[in-house]
């Protein structure tokens, strides 16, 4: 999941090394002010075990292997900040030494694997903390489900990165990284689900003292209490995103609306106008690089382009509403009887949405819209989660 | 003039309970060189992280050069004592050994002049003169040790103490800290189960039991005394 | 025992490796800026880059092999995209043409993308590989406290630097040890395995890094990390990274 350079577009790299640095340079004051000066050799020491530790490997499913993290381990033995500066300082020594992640991708890198990984794996640990029962099991479930959505998390942050700078399609990129580190997080949780029973077990004045921090054994219950309503909430909202999102609005927004109609408007437009030359024997209309539709003069009467409702224009095409196809560009090929063809291509009008990470709110594998809005619900209820879980702790650490 | 290392009726508990120091008083004079031999568990160990305040006394007292070890003396007494910890990887934590030397001095505020010659100065005194850009996981054992004093050295402490020195050495290299050591000038204070190194080393020995001193006096009468150190677990054969 | 990572060559001679740390790396992070932000349709540039960065490879004396065993790093990732990359659509609206019979169509601008990911992605590994080859650990620690990164921070990656050989060997030995004892069984049972052995040397680092606080306190050790030893850029430097700088933006600019 180290990202090489090129992989990911410049202002994504920029953004995400922006918000490491932020993030880090906190962490860093946190540590510096309010844990006592014990805390700088140990998170150096843990640091090189987490780089060794990385270096181990463990059979997944048909002959792939992934390798332990250790983001969330990190995490629940030393504090949420503390993992973020142990996370980085291995992931900047993996860049120097190995090349393993390109310089430019530094910053995307400790923010997927980092900051992501750390963070929301914290955050779903704190919350089914207070879900599961308080018992040493509990805790141990608590924190293996919690390493296996930090590794699905960053996976995901990842593939949206690599989406987003047009390498991949995000309806490939997300399933299928999504898909494979689902698989890893599996042993990610049992490992770390292992590791804290022994560590717990051999060193309990350990774990005590050290997650005074962010909370330990002893919380308040009032501070508990806020952790188990902030999970239900949590919880909540995935399951309302998750499910209602693919029934919002099946009509597309205002901005959209309006760049569909010109578009259909101009297609429209430039079909009749071919079409009425009588050289021109067929013409097709391509909306969708993957959708060609050809369109044949049927008594003088060209059937059916696809296009939503609003952009009938066209007197002699009729225009029959689709799932599948909405024409935001086009070409038009017009052939006349000998063969040659011409060409038009049309750009959607207005661009806004197109550029933001998921674009039209979809995301996810195959046609259905359904999963894809469904998804896309999910993932950005997760990331304003954690967003908000962040901020608040630095402004909760601000007014200490 | 008061000693070097006053210790009265010292007790320490591990965090798990167990006694560790059950009263133990000790005295050290300025300029002497004295072993603490004892089996293993016997404390010695514990007893040295009490010098320099790394370990809190909960009961009894430690004095260096007649101040107490407590917070507002810490600064003083730690230039005073150099501790030399028995793995010398714990105690090198530099990428380099001249970072690793040069750490005490920097931390007493010397200038960049003076720290570069305190550096060669005790690399020099434990005979490894050079070694200032090399990298501590490249050196074998023994360089490590003798790295590891160095670093003590440079804040020209005037208390030593080494915790099993000899401990994974082969003979030669024994032999050749030894030679060393002798060499330093300072107050010592060697705890070891290494008799022979003690004897080769020390004026004075205590004997460390359970917690407490039992016996004590002048190193050649106590290692010569079978009765005594079999009756504190340490081997009878002292004539090595 | 010694271990065949970032210092292998760094304390090698030549006219590279003895250029001012701080100089490297600026150089090192300028190079890479140009390479990612060039595009690939301009092979002169691209030509420019790997060009300069031979002959400071040439001039510092690595071996071929070594630089070549880095590059294999990015493989993964450019393999892969290797195998998407032509099918796959780069810009809106673009119509590809057909390929097969399973309505799969190939895309010009496929190939392209491949081409610009993996020549920056091996201009990166080159940069770095140049840059970490020629300069000791402790001098880059030092160039990076100059260019302004937190003390506190370069103070973790020294431990972390000078700790993990030790934590490798460490694994080497439990996993030698548990390969050893163990005679296939489940997963789920290796896991748990592995677990114990994550979590003994969680707790080692853990009492490790007690000691090393230890170490530190008992030489005076008060919070603050102190340095000297200011890197000196001499004129040759100053020289050497200025007229680095204009091949690079030469080149930069000949799109």
């Amino acid at each position: 999941m180290h990202i090489p350079d090129g992989f990911v577009s410049a202002p994504i790299n920029i953004a995400a090394a922006a918000a490491s640095v932020a993030v880090i340079g906190y962490a860093l004051k946190r540590t510096g002010e309010f844990l006592d000066q014990k805390k700088i050799p140990l998170l150096g020491v843990v640091a090189a075990f987490v780089f060794a530790v990385q270096m181990l490997n463990f059979p997944v499913a048909a002959g792939t292997s992934g390798h332990f993290v250790g983001a969330v381990l990190a995490a629940v033995l030393l504090g949420p900040f503390e993992a973020v500066l142990v996370m980085a300082s291995v992931l900047v020594l993996q860049c120097l030494m190995f090349a393993d992640g390109g310089i430019t991708a530094l910053g995307s890198n400790i923010f997927n694997m980092g900051i992501v990984g750390a963070l929301v794996g914290y955050v779903a640990f704190k919350g089914l903390r207070a879900v599961l029962p308080g018992n040493k099991s509990g805790m141990l479930a608590a924190a293996a489900i919690a390493a296996w959505v930090s590794i699905v998390a960053s996976a995901l942050s990842c593939a949206v990165m690599l989406g987003a700078s047009g390498r991949y399609p995000l309806e490939l990129a997300i399933p299928a990284m999504t898909g494979v580190h689902a698989l890893i997080g599996i042993g990610e949780g049992a490992i770390t689900a292992a590791a804290l029973a022994l560590v717990t077990a051999a060193r309990p004045d350990l774990v005590r003292a050290l997650r005074r921090s962010g909370g330990g054994e002893g919380e308040k219950p009032a501070v508990a209490g806020a952790w188990g309503f902030a999970t239900v909430g949590l919880g909540v909202a995935l399951v309302l995103a998750a499910t209602l999102s693919p029934f919002a609005s099946g009509d597309p927004d205002g901005l959209k609306k309006t760049a569909i109609e010109e578009s259909s408007r101009q297609i429209a437009e430039a079909a009749k106008a071919e079409l009425s030359r009588p050289e021109v024997s067929r013409i097709t209309i391509s909306a969708n690089p993957a959708v060609a539709e050809n369109l044949e003069k049927e008594n003088g009467a060209p059937r059916a382009i696809l296009a939503p409702a609003g952009a009938d224009a066209l007197e002699k095409i009729k225009i029959e509403k689709s799932d599948e196809m909405e024409i935001f560009a086009g070409r038009i090929e017009a052939t006349d009887a000998s063969g040659a063809t011409r060409v038009r291509e049309f750009e959607q009008q207005g661009q806004v949405w197109k550029h933001s990470p998921i674009p039209d709110y979809e995301a996810g594998p195959g046609k259905s819209n359904f999963i894809k809005a469904g998804l896309a619900g999910l993932i950005g209820t997760l990331l304003a989660f954690s967003l908000a879980f962040a901020v608040v702790n630095m402004i909760r650490g601000r007014k200490r | 003039m008061s000693a070097a290392i006053e210790i009265s009726n010292l007790q320490y508990s591990y965090p798990d309970g167990r006694a560790a120091l059950r009263g133990l008083s000790l005295r050290v004079e300025r300029g002497d060189s004295a072993a603490i031999v004892g089996p293993n568990g016997a404390g010695k160990s514990t007893l040295l992280l009490h010098l320099n305040g790394l370990l809190p006394p909960q009961n009894g007292s430690v004095k260096i050069h007649g101040m107490p070890v407590a917070a507002e003396n810490f600064k003083e007494i730690r230039r005073r004592v150099g501790l030399v910890f028995q793995n010398p990887d714990d105690q090198l934590f530099c990428v380099s050994v001249f970072d690793d030397v040069a750490f005490g001095p920097l931390n007493l505020g010397l200038g960049p002049e003076d720290v570069r010659d305190r550096v060669s100065e005790s690399l020099a005194a434990v005979g490894i003169s050079g070694y200032e850009e090399r990298s501590p996981h490249h050196l074998s054992f023994g360089e490590k040790k003798l790295v590891a004093i160095a670093t003590v050295l440079s804040m020209r402490p005037d208390i030593l103490a080494f915790d099993e020195p000899s401990s994974n050495l082969d003979p030669r290299a024994s032999y050749a800290l030894m030679e060393t050591i002798n060499a330093l000038k300072a107050t010592k204070l060697i705890v070891t189960h290494d008799l022979a190194f003690a004897r080769a080393t020390t004026k004075r020995t205590a004997v460390i039991n359970e917690g407490r001193i039992v016996a004590e006096g002048p190193t050649e009468r106590i290692l010569s005394d079978a009765a005594l150190l079999r009756a504190n677990g340490l081997a009878a054969d002292v004539h090595a | 025992m010694k271990h065949s990572f970032l210092d292998k060559y760094s304390d090698l001679d030549s006219a590279v490796h003895r250029i001012d740390a701080r100089v490297k790396a600026l150089c090192a992070l300028g190079m890479i800026a140009a390479v990612v932000t060039t595009p690939v349709e301009r092979a002169l540039p691209f030509a420019a880059y790997f060009a300069i960065l031979a002959s400071v490879f040439l001039l510092s004396g690595i071996p071929l092999r070594h630089i070549l065993a880095r590059l294999l790093i990015v493989a993964p990732f450019v393999l892969l995209f290797a195998v998407i990359a032509p099918f796959v659509p780069h810009y809106s609206g673009e119509a590809g043409h057909r390929v097969g019979v399973l309505g799969l169509r190939y895309y010009p601008s496929g190939i392209t993308m491949l081409i610009s990911v993996t020549a920056k992605a091996m201009g990166g590994v080159l940069c770095i590989v140049a840059l970490t080859s020629t300069t000791p650990f402790s001098e880059l620690l030092r160039a990076l406290e100059r260019l302004r990164v937190p003390k506190f921070f370069l103070a973790l990656l020294s431990f972390a630097y000078r700790y993990l050989f030790i934590f490798i060997d460490e694994f080497e030995r439990m996993k030698r040890a548990r390969d050893a004892r163990s005679f296939g069984g489940k997963r789920w049972w290796h896991m748990q395995v592995l677990g114990r052995m994550v979590g003994t040397m969680f707790l080692r680092s853990f009492e490790r890094g007690e000691r090393v606080y230890g170490a530190m306190a008992a030489r005076g050790f008060d919070g603050a990390f102190r340095s000297i030893r200011p890197l000196r850029i001499d004129a040759g430097d100053a020289a050497t990274g200025a007229a680095f700088a204009a091949l690079v933006a030469a080149a930069w600019l000949a799109l």
